[in-house]
């Protein structure tokens, strides 16, 4: 499977980028000698490159926003949230989404029509509704965003693998595995989860977006992560009050966040071809 | 026929959906399978030769009606241990090799499908050799075990198929419609292997199909289905010699024949 993605040039590229991402959002802010939350009212709205007041012989590298903090730390603590947003919704897809279409899917009947019922009234509460209430119980930040895509992050991927699983249970390889005396486990384990795989994974990647998205909205409401910390959706969202002005406040973070949806779109492309085996034969790709 | 038979079925019934819609696709069928022997069915389309046969293997859970095999009812409800140990005894072979593969595993794999199941093997290489000597036993060369269905042609698929239904040794193989997917090329080649396989393992054989002229060369005995019913059965030769039933002769007489003027219903092609 590595083999045949690694002939993928644009999945290599994107994996190459996420890397790249992450091991910057881990050492990015050690790298300058301040904190995200460092205020210097002395240095407010400096361009990319200026000298630092406080620390001789030191650079803010991407300038200065409205209170002086460093942009370039902030980015990168904001590409952290970012990630673990991503992560987090890749993760809640492939264990719920997949467990609950899979039991709805294969079962179905009775088990599938009170699941999809259930399924329905989540899907029918807005997530701004179930954070404000959340707020009533929790501080904003990350908890809440991760409650939330825990509630709800699912409900797109659980709906794909249930189509996949009615599909695939009809078909005469399944039949033979019966006639074989195969369990239910390994039907679903040996012939189904494979061949639906490419799908399940490209919905995961594609939810990627989204969920960053639903972090920086949450962010611009007050909802999601609080000042002084930063995500990329907060500082993209404060950087566009005064983008004639000061451009690299918003063109710097939106370009972290380009380059992260696109990677990810491009890696999960690649990564469904890879994982299609009946595309072609290995010899002639 | 003094033996006592491998499968007796008597008054099966299978029905399609429920109420006023209900559809009878098998009402009182009734044969036996001796050991060794080919029964065939045959029939038109929609005739319920297939239901016939997925019931059986309880794909499809009977209505009503018996089924007993190797003296054992199997037409009730079966416990987990007992539909495992049955599939030890009763295979079966899809019409279609294209949608009968799981196109994610590689060929070594579906053929090994039956040994995971019922772990028929202490090791990896045990596995791998059982699998290749079976591989062998249809014509299929060794380094086929690491290529996906995708990668093979019809007949080749079909072998992969065979193999992964007689690595359980049955003693009764369910053919439904083996070769009516496959090029006319290669149907003889599938047909004299499965024979062949028939005559050194002694299986039992139920052949579904609707190429007359092939059943009577593969079959010792005929079963001739009619809209869910079975209207005639018996010997090869009596049932294209001196078929009793109208619809039989309708069924040999629409066979075409290869020059008109000669009236004997040889039967050498397809209904």
């Amino acid at each position: 499977m590595w083999s045949r993605f690694k002939r993928s040039r644009g999945a290599m590229a994107g994996l190459f980028c996420i890397a790249l991402l992450s091991l910057f959002a881990l050492i990015g802010p050690a790298l300058s000698p301040y904190t995200y939350d460092e205020v210097s009212l002395s240095s407010q709205y400096l361009p990319p490159g200026a000298p630092s007041e406080e620390y001789p012989g030191h650079l803010h590298f991407w300038g200065t926003d409205e209170l002086g903090r460093d942009l370039w730390t902030r980015v990168w603590m904001g590409t952290r949230i970012s990630l673990y947003v991503a992560l987090l919704s890749v993760l809640i897809d492939l264990t719920i989404g997949i467990l609950y279409g899979v039991t709805a899917g294969y079962y179905g009947g009775a088990v599938d029509l009170i699941l999809q019922r259930i399924l329905e009234v989540i899907q029918g509460i807005p997530t701004i509704v179930i954070v404000t209430l959340l707020m009533l119980v929790l501080k904003p930040g990350l908890v809440s965003i991760t409650v939330a895509l825990v509630f709800a992050g699912w409900i797109n991927l659980s709906l794909l693998v249930r189509a996949q699983v009615l599909k695939l249970k009809e078909t005469e390889y399944v039949l033979a595995s019966k006639t074989l005396g195969a369990s239910d486990l390994s039907i679903i384990i040996r012939d189904i989860l494979p061949n639906a795989a490419g799908q399940i994974v490209i919905m995961a990647m594609m939810s990627v977006p989204g969920a960053i998205f639903l972090e920086a909205y949450l962010s611009f409401l007050g909802l999601g992560i609080p000042d002084p910390m930063a995500s990329l959706g907060s500082l993209i969202n404060s950087g566009f009050k005064s983008m004639l002005l000061y451009p690299w406040l918003v063109l710097i973070p939106v370009i972290i966040f380009v380059l992260l949806v696109v990677s990810f779109n491009l890696a999960a492309d690649g990564l469904r071809d890879a994982l299609d085996v009946t595309l072609g034969t290995s010899e002639d790709r | 026929m003094t033996e006592t038979p491998l499968l007796t079925v008597s008054n099966l019934k299978q029905y399609y959906g429920t109420g006023k819609k209900r559809v009878r696709a098998v009402e009182d069928v009734s044969f036996t399978i001796c050991p060794e022997e080919t029964f065939a069915l045959v029939g038109e389309s929609g005739s319920g030769k297939t239901t016939v046969g997925r019931t059986i293997i309880r794909i499809l859970p009977p209505k009503g009606g018996k089924i007993l095999f190797g003296g054992k009812d199997i037409s009730g409800k079966l416990s987990g241990e007992e539909r495992k140990e049955l599939s030890r005894k009763l295979q079966m072979i899809f019409q279609d090799p294209m949608s009968s593969l799981n196109p994610s595993e590689k060929a070594g794999d579906i053929i090994a499908r039956g040994l995971d199941i019922h772990r028929l093997y202490s090791s990896r290489t045990e596995r791998r050799e059982k699998v290749l000597s079976i591989m062998k036993e249809v014509g299929l060369p060794e380094e086929a075990f690491d290529r996906y269905p995708s990668q093979f042609s019809g007949g080749q698929r079909q072998r992969i198929a065979i193999a992964r239904a007689l690595i359980m040794n049955p003693e009764l193989l369910i053919a439904d419609e083996p070769v009516s997917a496959l090029d006319v090329s290669v149907r003889a080649q599938i047909i004299n292997l499965l024979k062949e396989l028939q005559r050194k393992r002694h299986i039992a054989m139920l052949f579904i199909a609707h190429d007359l002229a092939l059943v009577r060369q593969i079959s010792d005995r005929v079963g001739v289905m009619h809209e869910g019913k079975l209207i005639e059965t018996g010997t090869a030769e009596k049932i294209f010699g001196h078929p009793s039933q109208p619809y039989t002769k309708k069924l040999l007489d629409s066979v075409p024949v290869l020059y008109p003027e000669d009236t004997g219903s040889s039967g050498t092609g397809e209904v």
